[in-house]
């Protein structure tokens, strides 16, 4: 009998093949949560710090230059905290020079439009510039231009500064008001981006 | 098991339904410029010949009435503009005697009527005739913006009271020429 | 013929004799033993959070919308068999895996939160924000659900998040003992 016991404990152990063995090693399982997500690309502006720059009157009123456009001092637009959360954005600027609003035809002498330069800056290594080019009678009067590449995501205040103030040929400027326009866009550079 | 997970996906469509962004990779912000040109007139000046016309010797010194070839070269007024729409009015005093100021005697005469003409600006030139009892014609309106040259001149000279009358002896007669540019509304 | 029927007497005088009736019992012994385990039988799920980034035009458009994330849970099923069972968790944060350079100022490429695991109402739990496991908790003989739940999320600068796909995951490990 003694020899039969032994048998079956020894058979017994070997129907559970392993587990001995793990037993002094312990035992471990791993789970898993994977977590995805997505941001999408994205380029906000700031509000300009002015929605309307008003330039005054214009024109000399004495003098020899009577008449004609006066000299008038650079202009400063900020649109704080703009960023851009991707590689590769570029500024444009569109602008639009002030045009009377008379409708009347413009006599020889005279011109019922004043071209300026608008510069976007602060943003890539290079500023972003447009220059109106509007004939005297208001003909053509928009300009756009687009900037360098901006490489990385970016925050940052975009400045935009009005100069260079002209009339065309320099010509006398007729009596009224006068209205322009400057557009600012920011989004992924043409040809690039990430 | 297969239950608990479906439940988790229906929370996770709810959760993100609502967060469609309204934002793009495009920002686009505009502000206005503007100004103004007030409307303004500036006359211009006389080049070269000096603002005064010098007509010398009034009289026919055989007759000691006025001459009848009486004669100024016109004056131009350079560099006249108005920004906008515009009237151009000519004003004149006659000819008078400076020193002799008391009333003549009867058979003389101390003041010289003449028309002033300023024109160039207008279609219709403006006129002012120092004897006319009214100039309704001294003022006319351009209805544009206009820079150009006034033409001003003088003439029709004659005694004031009949061309029969002499005019007294003075070293100076004197009138006036106003030509003036203003914005019309 | 005598000798069978000799035979024959013999055998039958053998087996006609009763054996004496005492009772003996054998005894056989069955060892076995069952080592500690534990086993995931539903190891892996996936959180698809989205969009990561607040919406809108505001002074928040851009950075992390904790909603996103804060409150995610997906349920692992497993058991352990030990009583001294525990389990631990190691949360690795949320990257961006499009870009992948240090961000410039006010930005941000990181997600971190916080993971709980909850099993037989025990909970284990850690911060992506720090590299390794947290702490185990004992979590005993089960067999059952294995909760994990995300709270806490936050970025390093509090900056605006670089555009990109972003991934992370959530380790639970059971660690069988008796």
């Amino acid at each position: 009998m003694k020899a039969l016991m032994i048998g079956i404990a020894a058979t017994a152990a070997a129907m559970v093949p392993g587990t001995a063995l793990a037993q002094a090693a312990g035992d471990t399982s791993t789970g898993q949560v994977i977590v995805n997500g997505n941001v999408a690309r994205l380029c906000i502006l700031g509000a300009p710090s002015r929605a309307t720059v008003d330039l005054g009157q214009m024109a000399a009123t004495s003098g020899t230059r009577v008449g004609r456009i006066a000299v008038l001092g650079d202009q400063s637009v900020t649109l704080p905290n703009s960023f851009c959360n991707f590689a590769g954005s570029a500024l444009t600027v569109q602008v639009t020079a002030l045009v009377s609003a008379d409708a009347s035809p413009v006599q020889p002498g005279f011109a019922k439009a004043v071209n300026y330069t608008a510069t976007a800056s602060n943003w890539a290594l290079s500023p972003t510039a447009a220059t109106s080019a509007a004939s005297a009678s208001g003909a053509t009067p928009t300009a756009t231009s687009t900037g360098v590449t901006q490489p990385a995501p970016k925050i940052a205040d975009v400045n935009v500064t009005l100069s260079g103030f002209t009339a065309p040929s320099d010509a006398l400027l007729t009596a009224g008001i006068y209205s322009g326009l400057v557009v600012v866009t920011l989004g992924p550079a043409v040809g690039g981006g990430s | 098991m297969t239950h608990s997970l479906i439940l988790a996906a229906g929370a996770f469509v709810a959760l993100t339904a609502g967060s469609a962004a309204a934002q793009s990779a495009t920002d686009t912000k505009s502000f206005a410029v503007v100004g103004n040109v007030p409307a303004l007139c500036s006359g211009g000046t006389i080049v070269g010949t000096g603002s005064t016309f010098d007509l010398g010797v009034l009289i026919d010194t055989t007759t000691g009435l006025l001459r009848t070839d009486l004669a100024a070269p016109p004056k131009v007024l350079t560099g006249s503009f108005c920004s906008s729409r515009s009237t151009i009015t000519v004003n004149a005093t006659p000819m008078a005697a400076q020193n002799f100021t008391a009333a003549p005697p009867a058979g003389f005469s101390r003041t010289v009527d003449y028309t002033a003409t300023a024109s160039g600006w207008t279609a219709t030139a403006a006129t002012f005739a120092t004897g006319a009892g009214s100039n309704p014609g001294a003022i006319q309106t351009r209805p544009t913006a206009f820079s150009g040259d006034i033409n001003v001149s003088i003439g029709t000279f004659a005694t004031n009271g009949g061309s029969g009358l002499r005019l007294v002896s003075d070293t100076s007669y004197l009138g006036l020429v106003t030509v003036t540019l203003a914005v019309a509304n | 013929m005598r000798k069978l029927i000799l035979a024959s007497a013999v055998l039958a005088a053998a087996t006609a004799t009763p054996v004496v009736a005492q009772t003996t019992t054998g005894t056989v012994t069955i060892d076995g033993s069952v080592a500690p385990r534990c086993l995931f039988t539903t190891s892996n799920a996936v959180i698809n959070a989205g969009e990561l980034a607040q919406a809108g035009t505001g002074g928040s458009a851009g950075k992390l919308d904790t909603s996103k994330l804060d409150g995610q849970s997906r349920t692992l099923v497993g058991w352990c068999n030990g009583t001294a069972s525990s389990m631990s968790v190691e949360a690795f944060p949320v990257v961006n895996t499009t870009v992948t350079s240090a961000p410039p100022a006010g930005f941000d490429r990181v997600v971190n939160y916080t993971a709980t695991a909850t099993a037989n109402a025990a909970n284990a739990s850690d911060t992506s924000i720090v590299a390794g496991a947290g702490s185990a908790s004992t979590v005993g003989l089960f067999t059952g659900n294995v909760v994990v739940t995300l709270s806490n999320s936050s970025t390093p600068a509090s900056g605006l998040l670089i555009a990109g796909a972003y991934q992370g995951e959530t380790r639970v490990t059971l660690s069988a003992a008796n």
